[in-house]
């Protein structure tokens, strides 16, 4: 701690602290337009200056660190003055209407506004207006309403401002409205290690600029928007929000697109989403950092493309009916399909923990079955493997941990692709903690290029790659090719080393065998304490949840099998199971609660509309057992209800007595489940790491290789852009940027098959075929493809059914 | 048989250099005389070259310029026997110009093969290697830091006082840099230099190494000279293969190396933290500080960056001693400094001279006046950030503190002279689009501001509202002064207010207005 005098005050600060952030704190406002929290000063936009005592001339507050005894003048004439000038010169080059227009805090829908343009329901002159930096810097110091350099000539009118970009439906860049502070390139580099933004130019023309000078998409950035988040300007921004007026609510809730659960803060108008934010203190994993994936798949859908009604199907056609009848008819339905024969019931894993309990509950208690989930056979493909070796399922490795490991070891299918933030900080670890990374994997994923050492074995090999490496660990001799990954594991310190596993989301062989080869390789390395070193996240957000609260433990290798009636609650079937639309096509009563027109909802014969995740009040338990809480950030279309009233509305109606909300419901989990206490007590926006202990065993059990057949082989796994609901509905812009509706292709098969990009290509094992253009890329292996497992609503699915590596051919179709 | 100088330096070379050489290699044994032609370094007079010398018993005779065509002729009239004819000027050394010249740092420069370590060492090279090898570190970096030198590429820090604070720094890797990004206008001694003597840098970045615990060096050679580029590539391959750079060197304990880059091609990336983004690949933005390069520097290793000059000026120290050095000068400026007359100049050339040499003297004496013939009216020294001073300071020493205090600076040690057909408003504005154009960008005042001060410089000149216009580029100024990162922007306002100052009359035609608006 330092004490340091400012303006005749004392205050105490930790020494070494950026002199702006103390002065922020402690109510002194200081115009910092290219400092911010979190990334290194800059000294650029040189507008936070101070008078230090001791040093002659003005320093910068920003680059100014607090050492004891510091005199430091902030509110002289002189400096006020001086900061004025400044901020005047950056004026200079920048709209100003925004400043200049008295009105722009009056206007109302219907004005006209100082411009002759009509205001419909926000300003007109400027898309940041009202939460811009620069405006609110401007006021601070004193020059609202300033017209500076009026009445000349200025190069910022006479020059034509580059034209923004808009070509991708993410994210906008305005040039004119650019300050060159920096921040996003900052971000871009310190907190994504992406470097996909870099300064061009000289002096006057001096450029934010993306990879090589081109459009955003053609650069390497996955628009994670760390960048927009530190903008200050209206110079980067979201697209799909750009324009639209500012949120009248702010929710803290949780991602539900993968199982990192990142803490997002969700703004809606009208009870409908219009921006995402990163919660920086919610979820200690993700910290300030988001994806593509939490910060746009709000939009995932339109509102109107949402179910809205329930429905019953009469006939061949589905008839809006109110919910009450909805209800009635869906339990009467149920019911009667009981006396045929078994219900089941399949819960989707973006289903909060209470959601499922209640579901659980309706499946035991109603119909004496347990329910199970489209993702079972991967869940408990892991689950096994896991349980053969540790003893356990619930693995006890913290991610937290990740950012800080010396050496990190990553088994999956491409874990940028999958599990984004997490992939950011096993950057984070290879870049400020100098980690080595061992990436296994057969694809080249973007980690590759952080990675000491990268073992790539043939397509569903991955697991036994990591397998045969434990065996090396022990004393076998490695093969010359993974001898760099043997000497980094063989250096791995206790404590400091993570094992971090994503099996795949599809195929149960392949994700077993992963989680089989991680556990091996965990035992290897540290014996009885390897659980603490191992995390494996599963494929979804809530599967953790799930399985806590008993669905998906029991079931066989197909869900569908032997089924008379069938309860769907937000799961998709299609997009997971072999044969699926066939299944359920023979089973007579499906009862399907969605937000989006699955592909169970077009089977059913009677459908609940409900108001997806956004719009539900529960936990989620994400992949290290940290319980995030979820607050309806949004409403439900039209008629349709948050899922947890539909569950315990249709439990009603099936005579059960459930639980009246979600505090409740989590308060039986608790009563069932004493690990939930916690969770239960947890205050909104904070995570909290269930109680997992170190596993009770580490037996480390041969891997055998999974049997594959002749010709390519199929790599699947989540791709980082495709929203899981607007997949399940088939919507043709599930994948905006249409990267992975393509069928990746090495270039080495390619060049033999004569296949080039966009060719509209087929791969079939004979039975299934799925149908798409052409993307030749070295992501892929020879003898490989790469097909998103949400390509086509999960198509990928169908070539899954036996326990072998998929393997298909590979052709050009004569004809489209 | 009979030694011929011709430069292969690339000021020579533009004028015809090696066209000269190939001449006199052709002639010569047409006419059965025998000659060995040595391409020497440049000796600085560039209105001689291409300079050929000839050596006779009496000494080298100089023959200047020669044109190609003038060779037959300057043979039958006996060059070779250094008879004198019409572009005979005698004993180069006798020439005025070079006579009254103080060379240290150039004693060898134009007079022996550069790539030569024999001649090197025949004319006193690698004895200031010699001392600093049998000194302790501490012993050097004392001796550099008595002999008074200064910077010889801006700012005038005392260089042993920086190479102090990176020997003070725990051991590890530490780096040498040599600046060679010379962007100043009117300047060419660091280019001379490496193509003329290039052992006498190695051998100063060497000793630089040895006194701060640095093994590896870098020198950052500006982009438009690849001539020096190669020259002193070459030069550290014979200096690598003769043991003087590399694990050993000179068969001592000290390992030493260096790597020669070529620069970015930005008048920025000479300032030195830009320069050492440059050289770690990056894009030249200048660093704030601290840390000091000398503490965080290249590579975030402890850096002793220099200009090329200073470094070359280090042998002489060793091998003399530092009161040698120091006897030189005046004042706070001790030892010579190698000046560079340019621009409107009838001889422009290199001066080295001691410390407190007016410049008048610089610019009369040796420069000898205005090329054109015209009145001199202002002289801007210390290349395009430096001051403009009016005809009636000329009188002022070159020393750093009597250039401080009429508002000028001495910088790399360019002179660059006007007639009175200067246009003092214009030159205003050049300083102005100088600093837009080249500003490294980071800045608001120095990449806004400036194009700000270009458009208010053009309602100046378009007298639009002159008092007010004046008014708002002295407030312009101020802030790029006051809120400056790097020099590139904080001394750009030296050469605008300097010219407000002293010329007033081509601002407006009301000098009242413009004396207020400008003191302080
Ligand atoms: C805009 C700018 C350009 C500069 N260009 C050069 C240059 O071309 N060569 C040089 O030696 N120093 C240049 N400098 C000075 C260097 O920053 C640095 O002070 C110098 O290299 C230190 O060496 P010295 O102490 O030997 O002078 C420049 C400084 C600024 C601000
Ligand atoms: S969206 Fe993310 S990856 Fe893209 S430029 Fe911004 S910070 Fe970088
Ligand atoms: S785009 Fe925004 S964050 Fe990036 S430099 Fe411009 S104003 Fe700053
Ligand atoms: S990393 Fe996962 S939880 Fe985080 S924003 Fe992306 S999809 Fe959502
Ligand atoms: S003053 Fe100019 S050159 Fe120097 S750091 Fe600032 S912008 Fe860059
Ligand atoms: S905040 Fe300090 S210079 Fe921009």
């Amino acid at each position: 701690m330092a004490t340091i005098t400012v303006d005749g005050k004392t205050i105490e600060a930790p020494a070494g602290a950026p002199l702006v952030e103390v002065l922020k704190q402690n109510g002194v406002y200081i115009s910092n337009l290219c400092y911010i929290d979190g990334l290194k000063p800059y000294a650029g936009c040189r507008s936070c200056l101070v008078d230090v005592q001791g040093p002659p001339g003005f320093q910068l507050s920003c680059t100014t660190q607090v050492q004891d005894n510091m005199v430091v003048t902030t509110d002289s004439d002189d400096l006020k003055d001086a900061r004025k000038a400044v901020v005047s010169i950056i004026l200079a080059n920048h709209s100003d209407r925004c400043l200049t227009c008295h009105r722009r805090e009056h206007c109302h829908p219907g004005d006209i506004c100082l411009r002759d343009d009509v205001v419909t329901h926000r300003c007109l002159t400027c898309s940041k207006n009202y939460r811009c930096e620069l405006q609110a810097t401007c006021e601070m110091v004193g020059m609202s309403g300033y017209e500076p350099w009026v009445g000349e000539e200025r190069s910022w009118y006479q020059t034509p401002q580059p034209p923004a970009d808009r070509a991708n439906p993410y994210m906008e860049f305005d040039p004119q409205m650019c300050i060159i502070c920096t921040r996003c390139q900052r971000a871009c580099d310190e907190k994504r290690h992406t470097g996909a933004i870099t300064l061009s130019g000289r002096g006057w023309d001096t450029r934010i600029a993306f990879g090589s000078g081109g459009a955003i998409h053609e650069s390497n950035c996955d628009f994670s928007g760390a960048c927009i988040d530190v903008c200050p300007t209206a110079a980067l921004m979201e697209h799909p929000n750009k324009w639209v007026a500012k949120p009248d609510t702010w929710t803290t809730t949780t991602c539900d697109s993968c199982a990192i659960g990142c803490s997002i803060k969700l703004g809606s108008k009208d009870g409908r989403g219009n921006i995402v934010r990163p919660n920086a203190s919610g979820n200690a994993v993700s910290g300030d950092q988001i994806c593509v994936r939490g910060r746009y798949h709000y939009d995932s859908l339109k509102p109107r493309e949402r179910l809205s009604k329930h429905t019953v199907r009469r006939g061949a056609i589905q008839v809006p009916v109110t919910t009450d009848e909805a209800i009635a008819e869906a339990a009467r339905q149920l019911k009667e399909a009981a006396t045929r024969g078994r219900v089941g019931v399949l819960v989707g894993a973006t289903a909060t923990v209470e959601e499922a309990w209640l579901a659980r509950r309706i499946a035991a208690e109603a119909f004496k079955s347990a329910a199970d989930s489209a993702l079972g056979p991967v869940m408990r493909a892991v689950r096994t493997a896991l349980e053969a070796r540790l003893g356990t399922w619930r693995i006890s490795g913290d991610l937290t941990k990740v950012a800080a490991a010396k050496t990190v070891v990553v088994i999956a299918d491409d874990l940028e692709e999958s599990h984004n933030v997490l992939s950011v900080r096993v950057k984070d670890a290879a870049v400020r903690a100098r980690a080595k990374v061992l990436v296994i994997g057969s694809l080249r994923s973007e980690l590759v290029d952080f990675a000491a050492a990268w073992v790539r074995p043939h397509g569903g090999e991955e697991g036994l790659a990591a397998a045969q490496l434990a065996d090396a660990v022990r004393g076998g001799t490695p093969p010359p090719a993974v001898a760099a990954a043997v000497e980094i594991l063989k250096a791995a310190q206790p404590g400091e080393t993570m094992i971090v596993c994503a099996p795949n989301p599809v195929s149960p062989a392949v994700a077993g065998s992963m989680a089989a080869g991680a556990a091996n390789l965990a035992i290897a390395l540290f014996g009885a304490q390897a659980s603490d070193h191992l995390a494996v996240l599963p494929a979804e957000v809530n599967v953790h949840g799930l399985q806590d609260v008993g669905v998906a433990i029991e079931g066989g290798p197909n869900p569908l099998d032997g089924l008379a009636g069938l309860l769907v609650v937000r799961d998709a079937p299609t997009m997971r199971l072999p044969g699926a639309a066939a299944a359920l096509d023979g089973i007579s009563t499906i009862v399907a609660i969605d937000s989006v027109a699955s592909g169970a909802v077009k089977r059913a014969t009677a459908v609940l509309a409900e108001g997806r995740a956004y719009a539900s009040a529960g936990t989620y338990t994400q992949a290290d057992h940290r319980a995030q809480k979820l607050a309806p950030a949004i409403q439900p279309e039209g008629d349709a209800q948050p899922l947890f009233q539909l569950l315990r509305d249709l439990g009603a109606a099936l005579g059960l007595s459930l639980p009246a909300d979600a505090d409740a419901a989590l308060g039986e989990v608790a009563a069932h489940d004493a690990r939930y206490r916690p969770a239960w007590d947890l205050i909104l926006g904070e995570g909290v790491r269930l109680d997992v202990p170190t596993a009770p065993k580490a037996t480390a059990v041969p891997v055998d290789a999974i049997a594959a057949g002749e010709g390519i082989r199929i790599v699947t796994g989540r791709d980082l852009y495709t929203a899981l609901d607007a997949a399940s509905a088939r919507h043709p812009e599930a994948e905006r940027l249409h990267r992975y509706d393509h069928i990746q292709v090495s270039e080495q098969d390619a060049a033999r098959l004569g296949i080039s990009d966009e060719d509209i290509i087929e791969i079939t094992d004979g039975t299934s075929t799925v149908r798409a253009p052409a993307s030749v890329t070295e992501r892929v292996r020879e003898g490989t493809v790469f097909v998103s497992s949400l390509l086509q609503g999960g198509a990928v699915a169908n070539f899954l059914a036996s326990s072998v590596i998929a393997v298909v051919r590979v052709g050009v179709p004569v004809t489209a | 048989m009979t030694r011929v100088f011709v430069p292969g330096d690339a000021a020579a070379l533009s004028v015809g250099a090696e066209e000269v050489a190939e001449a006199l290699a052709r002639e010569a044994p047409a006419r059965g005389v025998s000659i060995e032609i040595i391409r020497n370094g440049s000796r600085g007079m560039f209105w001689l070259e291409p300079l050929v010398e000839v050596e006779t018993a009496a000494g080298r005779i100089a023959y200047g310029p020669v044109a190609p065509a003038d060779v037959p002729a300057l043979l039958d009239g006996g060059l070779l026997e250094g008879k004198p004819g019409a572009l005979c000027h005698g004993l180069t050394e006798a020439i005025p110009y070079l006579a009254n010249q103080e060379r240290l740092t150039f004693a060898r420069c134009g007079v022996t093969d550069p790539f030569s370590l024999d001649d090197y060492r025949a004319h006193g090279g690698y004895r200031g290697l010699a001392r600093a090898l049998a000194l302790t570190p501490a012993a050097i970096v004392e001796e550099v830091a008595a002999s008074g030198l200064r910077g010889r590429g801006g700012a005038g820090f005392p260089t042993g006082i920086k190479w102090r604070t990176v020997l003070e720094q725990p051991a590890g890797q530490k780096y040498i840099v040599a600046n060679a990004d010379e962007g100043d206008s009117g300047t060419f001694a660091d280019r001379m230099l490496m193509e003329g003597d290039p052992f006498l840098l190695i051998e100063g970045m060497t000793i630089a190494g040895i006194a701060v615990g640095a093994t590896k060096g870098y020198i950052y050679i500006r982009s438009e000279y690849p001539h020096a580029f190669r020259a002193f590539s070459r030069a550290i391959h014979i200096a690598r293969e003769a043991g003087l750079l590399g694990e050993r060197v000179s068969g001592s304990a000290h390992a030493f190396d260096i790597e020669a880059r070529l620069g970015a091609g930005a008048y920025i990336c000479g300032e030195e933290t830009s320069l050492l983004e440059s050289l770690e690949g990056k894009r030249g933005l200048v660093r704030y500080r601290p840390p000091l390069p000398a503490i965080q520097g290249l590579f975030g290793q402890p850096t002793v960056v220099n200009n090329l000059l200073s470094f070359a000026a280090v042998p002489t120290i060793l091998a003399e001693g530092a009161a040698f050095y120091a006897n030189y000068g005046m004042g706070r400026s001790r030892g010579t400094m190698p000046l560079q007359l340019a621009g409107n100049m009838r001889r422009g050339g290199l001066v080295e001279k001691a410390f407190g040499i007016t410049m008048r003297d610089a610019i009369e004496g040796f420069g000898g006046g205005t090329a054109s013939g015209r009145p001199l009216r202002a002289v801007q020294v210390g290349g395009p950030l430096g001051a403009y001073l009016p005809e009636s300071l000329l009188d002022t020493p070159i020393d750093y503190e009597a250039l401080a205090a009429v508002g000028g600076m001495l910088g790399h040690g360019g002179i660059v002279v006007f007639d009175d057909t200067v246009d003092m408003a214009r030159q205003a504005r050049f300083a102005m689009e100088f600093c837009a154009a080249e500003s490294c960008g980071k800045c608001t005042p120095c990449r806004i501001g400036s194009t700000r001060g270009v458009e208010v410089i053009d309602q100046v000149l378009a007298r639009a509202d002159v008092p007010a216009n004046l008014a708002l580029l002295d407030d312009l100024c101020e802030v790029l002064a006051d809120a400056s990162l790097c020099a590139l922007g904080g001394l750009t306002p030296n050469p605008v207010r300097s010219a407000l100052r002293h010329f007033p009359e081509d601002f407006d035609r009301a000098p009242a207005v413009t004396i207020a608006a400008t003191s302080g």
